[in-house]
């Protein structure tokens, strides 16, 4: 059971009642240091979990708690933090956070000085029977320097002592000043002390549009969400703390691409042709660093694909790509720096926040964005029906590439409008489409690394890094995503078979149907 | 969960106080630990403040009637609980020869503590008997004290005849040297011999020392009272072993 108290309460007067009511034989004091760990986008937040670095003393240990009070601790060699998940010894903690975070990293949410009293209750034998904890909390940074943080009492009972954590919990509870709450709770009170809050960032799109929302306001507010996940992946992606920066950097750079493309008859038609071409460089520019992020993120995958014997053999690409990688980095820095950068950014903050004209030229700007919505969503998917139909075994690939645009386009207009349509069947349509992206994504994805692994090996070559070793495993894996991009070239028929049968289209139909007439004399 | 069985045909040879301070040191380490005092003397529970009693008795325990987890009582130290001793688990062997599939029943015992404990100790009674059997069942390793004696290595040799001859294989044997007294020749001479006929053996000896006899009278383990005392060191280095080979 824990407790959360403001920082203004007084401590020694608390310790003082506490001991005269009850039985607290032992007292010890410490302090130290914690820092509370998440990754950019919350997910040990979002799943209930804190993690903390407590030095205190000589000690330092890693703290992962769960919501409900089960914790897992693990004894650091000094107070630097793991980084990601694989950074941590095997055992519990990594079982739990690999699945958690995935590729990102650990990432300070706060750092905090405490001061903790450690109180037990004897009984008659001198056997502990409760323990309990009171802790005052500070946090470390902040530009005014350090700032009281609401503190946190901790009954830690013993077990077979049902009793005397009762009585105590009793008394906690009618002390006016706790209120009852976990670490979590605590957490989020801390943050709010310190002007933040969790979960402020999710690579998810949401964002809520009114039905009857003039088309280019909400077009707009798609529009401004994006670039202000751009500006806040930036600093990450320059700093070049985890892969994922730069990929949900990307990815809003896509989206917006298909936003601009998507709605361009709401605005005028200048503006989208000249944003529509300094995204797509920013797309260019951000391209070659992804590219071998994946590279990178898929080695051990790769490795694991080829035979035993040739495993090692494929040592000297990784530090081929990792070379590459540290220079895409800075070319990719290089770019943000540009003028061309900087300028597309203010220009296009300062379009997405100029007044809305009461008359404007564009033909979409006045219609509410139900109907622009619905009309997109059944434009982009007819043209995917039409398009898969039209694939046969013998079709070219570039015939699935530009279906597998079409289905990018569709995924995002339908998490763009998700607000719009009941949030059930928009998920149940995502994941039908998402089958389908998988497949292509595959085909397509395959094809790109084989091509991009064969002018590596050149450059290898030409750079003297390659040995023959290596050159040969490279071609192995060659082959194997030759082998892989077959399979699901064999596999597209059925996949596509799946996208489009009649359940699904009607439940396609019935979502985006034109209204009826007399539907839209009414809006 | 793992469970390491404390295990010795000889009595005497400081079983209870490496149960007791091994597992201190396992729970210090951050992990959930769970002490089993299996012996009805009741010698770990009354080093951990407890009394030697189950409620019902050894015969609920084992039947099933009374849930293990609610028998078990927490020590003076953080993430330590210790199911206690209790007088009726003199007739154990009785108790699990009465039912049916006495390894199944044990099992039963400590299967529904797997996700809560991730080591368990089991101090056992000092006999070859059915429980002995049992707990070689349903151990992951066997950690076996003897004291560097002639007598000692008669039943280090028993013991191993007996595990080959109730087990099919895949157990660990780490017994370790205990009670080391480096002032007689005899202990000395054995403390260099055994490792190369034993190749199980674990290297750090626990020595002869009155730390460790004192823990009747602290009712600790010695890394609470006496930290930096070789005993303390000694175990913490045959616990770091331990932890390396199972």
């Amino acid at each position: 059971m824990e407790f959360i108290f403001p920082a203004s309460f007084s401590i020694d007067a608390f310790l003082q009642r506490l001991t005269r009511a009850w039985p607290f034989q032992e007292k010890t004091e410490t302090t130290g240091r914690r820092t509370c760990f998440d990754s950019f986008d919350w997910r040990l937040y979002a799943r209930g979990y804190t993690l903390g670095i407590d030095s205190s003393g000589r000690e330092t240990w890693l703290i992962l708690r769960q919501e409900g009070g089960t914790e897992t601790r693990r004894r650091l060699p000094g107070p630097t933090p793991p980084r990601f998940a694989w950074d941590l010894p095997e055992g519990d903690l990594r079982t739990i956070l690999s699945p958690i975070l995935e590729l990102r990293a650990l990432l300070p949410v706060v750092e905090i000085q405490y001061r903790r009293w450690h109180l037990k209750w004897l009984n008659k034998d001198r056997k502990t029977v409760l323990r309990l904890e009171v802790e005052q909390n500070l946090a470390v940074a902040g530009d005014d320097g350090p700032h009281p943080l609401p503190g946190r009492v901790r009954i830690l009972p013993v077990k077979g002592y049902r009793k005397a954590e009762k009585r105590i919990g009793r008394f906690l509870g009618n002390e006016p000043e706790l209120s009852p709450a976990g670490e979590r709770e605590w957490l989020t009170r801390a943050l709010a002390a310190l002007g933040r809050r969790p979960l402020d960032y999710s690579s998810k799109f949401s964002l809520r549009l009114k039905p009857g929302m003039r088309s280019d306001l909400a077009a707009r507010s798609i529009l401004r969400h994006l670039l202000a996940t751009m500006k806040t992946n930036e600093p990450g992606l320059r700093a070049d703390i985890d892969s994922e920066f730069l990929h949900d950097f990307r990815v809003a750079v896509r989206r917006t691409r298909t936003a601009l493309s998507q709605f361009k008859k709401a605005f005028p038609a200048p503006a989208g042709e000249r944003f529509g071409v300094e995204f797509a460089w920013l797309g260019r520019v951000t391209g070659e660093a992804r590219d071998l992020d994946v590279f990178l993120l898929n080695f051990e995958h790769y490795k694991a694909s080829l035979p035993p014997a040739m495993r090692n053999d494929l040592a000297p690409f990784h530090g081929f790509l990792q070379k590459h990688r540290k220079q895409a980095h800075e070319r990719l820095l290089h770019a943000l720096d540009s003028d061309r950068y900087r300028n597309l950014m203010a220009d296009w903050d300062a379009f997405l926040n100029q007044p809305l004209p009461d008359h404007p030229d564009a033909s979409h700007a006045l219609l509410p964005i139900e109907r622009l919505a619905r009309r997109r969503i059944r434009r982009v998917y007819r043209g995917i029906l039409r398009k898969g139909r039209a694939i046969t075994p013998e079709s070219p690939a570039e015939a699935l590439h530009d279906l597998r645009k079409q289905c990018k386009k569709l995924r995002y207009l339908l998490e763009f409008f998700q607000s719009l349509f009941p949030q059930e069947q928009i998920k149940g349509l995502i994941r039908i489409l998402k089958r389908l992206q998988d497949n292509l994504g595959e085909f397509q994805d395959t094809e790109v690394q084989q091509r991009r692994l064969r002018e590596f090996s050149r450059e290898m070559i030409r750079e003297g890094d390659a040995g023959a070793d290596t050159l040969l495993a490279m071609g192995v894996l060659i082959q194997n995503l030759e082998h892989r991009r077959n399979q699901a070239r064999k596999a597209f028929a059925r996949c596509f078979a799946r996208f489009d049968n009649r359940k699904h289209r009607k439940r396609f139909k019935t979502l985006f149907a034109k209204p009826r007439p007399e539907e839209e004399e009414n809006t | 969960m793992k469970i390491l069985a404390l295990y010795s045909i000889k009595g005497g040879v400081g079983k209870t106080a490496a149960a007791v301070n091994l597992a201190r040191l396992a729970a210090g380490d951050g992990a959930p630990t769970l002490l089993w005092d299996m012996d009805p003397q009741g010698s770990t529970s009354y080093y951990c403040r407890i009394k030697p009693k189950l409620k019902g008795g050894g015969k609920k325990l084992i039947g099933g009637q009374c849930a293990s987890g609610d028998l078990i009582k927490g020590t003076d130290h953080e993430r330590l609980d210790l199911l206690p001793a209790d007088f009726s688990l003199r007739h154990l062997d009785l108790l699990l020869d009465r039912g049916k599939k006495p390894v199944r029943q044990l099992r039963k015992v400590l299967k529904p503590l797997a996700a809560e404990y991730q080591y368990v100790f089991l101090d056992c009674p000092p006999n070859i008997s059915l429980l002995s059997e049992c707990v070689i069942e349903i151990t992951d390793a066997i950690l076996s004290p003897i004291i560097p004696t002639t007598l000692s290595l008669r039943t280090l040799d028993q013991l191993t005849g007996f595990i080959a001859d109730h087990h099919q294989g895949g157990l660990d044997v780490l017994p370790f040297f205990s009670m080391v007294d480096r002032r007689k020749k005899l202990h000395r001479e054995i403390l260099t011999t055994l490792p190369e006929r034993c190749p199980g053996l674990l290297r750090t000896p626990i020595p002869y020392a009155s730390d460790i006899e004192r823990m009747g009278i602290e009712r600790a383990p010695v890394c609470d009272y006496a930290p930096r005392s070789r005993s303390a060191r000694a175990y913490r280095m045959l616990w770091d072993e331990i932890k390396e080979r199972i």
